[in-house]
């Protein structure tokens, strides 16, 4: 052994920097580890929130409308999936995000040597698999409270996925870029409901007045709905392929917001 | 003025007690165990001990964040488990956490927390300025808490704190964080509350910055008070005894330890060896032969200090011990 | 012992040895001083959430009319009436929660819990800053509403009570919440239950009989409609039936969170 060499106690060589898509990769499945390890505190409260916002607020529309004919009623429930999707971005997401901003757990995550965009893609995975289940719970509650028939499309599953990654995906951006995080909460708790009611998502965009409706087709709610919707009915959702390219450039936005955040050194 | 009740007369008794404290978590863990101590006015006292020794659990429950499982703590003829409430107002508190004053300006925590105190607006804002000038925080007088390294924010929490301090000051961990100059200032400060008769509790693991600032101190682990003295009385096992340091050179065995050698301990390269006085001249000539034939590089002799009576009662190596 | 500073003629030069101290001169200095803390504490997000309420508060009002073409006025003053009450709410039920899940979090609760305060005064602060923080958002729903549906509101003297009463139970609830319940996570899950209860299964915005029975028959034991009976009967002239029952029901969900909340906070491991 040569003069002044430092040996660790494992006796293996001291870490090099690692570069490359291995590196990515092992850095990736890494932090599922630690992510899966942090879905445990998570995981009720994400399915509840679902579960309850999901299907209740399609009760809750019901109460406000009173008794419907079975179009509306199918509307709402292949409608409540998005609704659970939401809630799960916009409250469940954001409370992690920010429970770790306190904690000063995002401080010790950003000083591990993994690429940071491993850290983003592994938490969106674990995070978007959370969203399931509250999404399927939801639509069976919905199903069976309005007491409508559903036909499940093969894609079905597929579009529940991706749907629910590019809700995660804004939340979690949108969670990163409000700094204060009692003000984040504040503002996504007392305005969540506004933005359930006031969009599209369990009753046609058309019921809404010009400018609001068109406010809608930019907005991502109504497209999100859209492609839930077309994976459990037939027939009823058209422009596929806007709702799914709108979708898509807001979840491109999300990643670039959540790596300017990320990235910036203040 | 505000209504005071049970206001100093001449002669009356402040001293903190703490009688066969015992507490027990709900989950069996037994945090303390039958621990009694007290603490004179104006006496700065020191809990030492590693990590988890129970330390923070039992100053927690001079201020009732918790409540003993038994035992009594008491300072004069006030009942401080009996009335948490009261305990609060006779006594300061700086936890090991940060203070959160994230909306804060420096100067702003400390008055608005010396005016909770019952002090008169001028009187605070003199006492505030005095201690931004003894701690050296003038650069942060004005600048929130955001803006505030970790080491700056814990001298705002003790200025917070003995701006207009309770009758028992407890710190937690003052020092750290805080950088070599200012702590000598903070050790000052910490002196100067003991001056005007405030009992000072100290949870610290720096050994020996306690040595150098407490009049007594306690070694606590697990639980148990393990000793309790003066600095040198808790020495005195070592009176009569040197310490020899050798810096080992590395990469060669261990030297084999000569019959002089009463213990010795050893951390990485660093060898240290207790010795009675008598033999200080042959332990010097083994160190002079070791670092000849290349074995160490270099050594030294100095008194013993409270670190090995530490680590003779703890068994553990302070250098390890961070909070608790 | 007592603390000498620097001397000046004429001004208190020494600050007062600490003293068990009690009687109600005390608890107003005490209260003051933490109405302080309060304020600045959340200097910086105050105006913030002030403006979130506002927005919730006019947002719902206008919204409603985007989404319903045409409100008969009777329901138009239902749901304008009972907006106030979310604003109320959502400041002493949401925030609360978050602002102690926090603190706990990032290890202030301790250095908190243990200020030479009683606990009655931390609360009643607290309680008049999420007040203050509300009002604004009560008035401009209020004045939004009138102005969209062009109803008919009085401003009866019986409205202070009821905003009163409506927003300290709510800040009740929220601490007895965010006391009570250690792990920050339930305490989330159990605020944002309340609030979804209080928006989409209370008669608050919408009449009783839009509810299937059994969920209105909760309603007459659960705070929230009538919270909006209170200040709807202070708003609405005429409009008084059930009143007293319904001050019964907020006062008793009050006192009830008032003791969780005291126990909470003074109860030591």
């Amino acid at each position: 052994m040569a003069a002044g060499e430092i040996v660790s106690d494992t006796g293996s060589a001291p870490p090099a920097v690692g570069r490359g898509y291995r590196h990515w990769l092992a850095s990736y499945l890494a932090m599922l580890r630690f992510d899966i390890a942090s879905q445990r505190t998570w995981l009720p409260m994400f399915v509840l929130t679902q579960v309850l916002f999901g299907a209740g607020m399609a009760v809750i529309y019901g109460f406000y409308l009173g008794p419907m004919a079975p179009q509306e009623a199918l509307f709402i429930v292949s409608g409540a999936p998005a609704i659970a999707a939401i809630a799960a971005a916009v409250i469940g997401v954001s409370s992690m995000v920010t429970e770790r901003k306190v904690a000063g757990t995002w401080d010790f995550i950003w000083s591990l040597p993994v690429p940071r965009s491993a850290v983003v893609a592994s938490t969106l995975t674990v995070y978007t698999a959370m969203t399931i289940p509250g999404v399927v719970a939801t639509l069976a509650l919905a199903a069976w409270r309005y007491d409508v028939h559903l036909s499940l499309s093969p894609v079905a599953a597929l579009d529940f996925v991706l749907a629910a990654l590019m809700a995660t995906s804004m939340g979690f951006g949108l969670a990163l870029a409000i700094r204060d995080p009692l003000v984040t909460n504040a503002v996504l708790n007392a305005l969540i409901f506004l933005v359930l009611l006031f969009s599209p998502v369990v009753y046609p965009i058309t019921q809404l007045p010009g400018w609001l409706a068109g406010a809608h087709r930019v907005l991502p709610f109504y497209y999100l709905a859209q492609v839930m919707r077309a994976g459990v009915t037939t027939g009823l959702v058209h422009g596929l392929g806007t709702a799914y390219a709108v979708l898509a450039a807001w979840t491109v936005a999300a990643w670039a917001a959540s790596a300017w955040v990320i990235g910036r050194r203040r | 003025m505000v209504e005071m009740v049970g206001v100093t007369g001449p002669g009356e008794d402040w001293t903190f007690r703490a009688v066969a404290v015992t507490k027990v978590y709900p989950n069996g863990v037994r945090a303390n165990d039958g621990i009694s101590l007290h603490v004179e006015p104006g006496e700065v006292y020191g809990l030492l001990g590693p990590n988890g020794a129970g330390k923070t659990t039992l100053v927690k429950q001079v201020v009732g964040l918790l409540k003993p499982t038994s035992g009594r703590i008491t300072l004069g003829r006030h009942d401080l488990v009996d009335d948490p409430a009261a305990a609060r107002q006779l006594c300061s508190y700086l936890p090991q956490a940060q203070v959160p004053i994230d909306s804060f300006r420096a100067r702003e925590a400390m008055v608005l927390c010396g005016r909770i105190r019952g002090g008169a607006p001028a009187a605070v804002g003199r006492r505030a300025d005095e201690l931004i000038e003894a701690l050296d925080l003038r650069e942060w007088r004005d600048k929130r808490g955001t803006g505030l390294s970790g080491g700056v924010k814990r001298l705002v929490g003790f200025a917070m704190v003995a701006v207009c301090p309770g009758r028992v000051v407890i710190l937690d961990e003052p020092t750290n964080d805080v950088d070599p100059l200012r702590r000598r200032m903070l050790w000052q400060q910490i002196r100067a509350l003991g001056n005007v008769g405030v009992a000072v509790l100290l949870v610290t693991h720096n050994v020996l910055e306690a040595e150098k600032a407490v009049d007594r101190l306690a070694i606590i682990d697990r639980g148990r008070l393990l000793a309790e003295g003066t600095p040198s009385s808790m020495k005195a096992g070592d009176r009569g005894h040197l310490r020899l340091q050798l810096m080992l050179t590395p990469g060669r065995d261990a030297p084999s330890l000569p019959a002089f050698v009463r213990r010795a301990t050893q951390a990485g390269h660093n060898l240290m060896a207790v010795i009675d006085d008598a033999e200080a001249s042959h332990a010097i000539g083994w160190a002079q032969q070791l670092v000849g034939t290349g074995l160490a590089e270099e050594y030294a002799l100095t008194a013993t200090s409270l670190e090995d009576a530490y680590m003779q009662l703890t068994g553990h190596d302070p250098a390890d011990g961070k909070g608790g | 012992m007592a603390i000498v500073t620097s001397p000046a003629a004429g001004e208190a030069r020494s600050l007062p040895p600490a003293a068990a101290r009690a009687g109600p001169r005390y608890w107003l200095h005490a209260y003051r001083r933490m109405v302080v803390w309060n304020l600045v504490d959340l200097r910086l997000q105050l105006p913030i959430l002030a403006s979130v309420l506002i927005l919730q508060g006019a947002g719902f009002v206008v919204g409603i009319g985007l989404l319903f073409r045409h409100i008969p006025e009777p329901t138009a003053t239902f749901l304008v009436t009972g907006i106030p009450v979310i604003n109320l709410i959502t400041a002493g039920l949401i925030f609360e929660p978050q602002i102690v899940a926090d603190q706990r979090s990032s290890g202030s609760y301790e250095f908190l819990q243990s200020m030479p305060v009683p606990r009655s005064t931390a609360a009643m602060a607290w309680y008049t800053v999420a007040l203050a923080t509300a009002l604004p958002a009560v008035a401009i729903s209020l004045a939004a509403g009138v102005a969209r549906y062009h109803l008919h509101l009085v401003l009866t003297p019986a409205l202070v009570p009821a905003i009163l009463l409506t927003s300290l139970t709510g800040v009740l609830m929220g601490y007895a919440v965010a006391h009570a319940i250690r792990a920050p996570m339930v305490a989330r899950l159990v605020s944002v239950t309340l609030i979804f209860v209080l928006f989409g299964f209370s008669p608050v915005t919408f009449p009783a009989s839009h509810l299937p029975a059994w969920l209105a028959q909760a309603n007459r034991w659960l705070p929230f409609g009538s919270m909006a009976t209170i200040v709807r009967s202070a708003l609405v002239p005429g409009m008084t039936a059930g009143t007293g029952r319904a001050y019964v029901v907020v006062a008793a969900w009050a006192a009830a969170s008032g003791l969780v909340a005291a126990w909470a906070v003074g109860h030591r491991r």
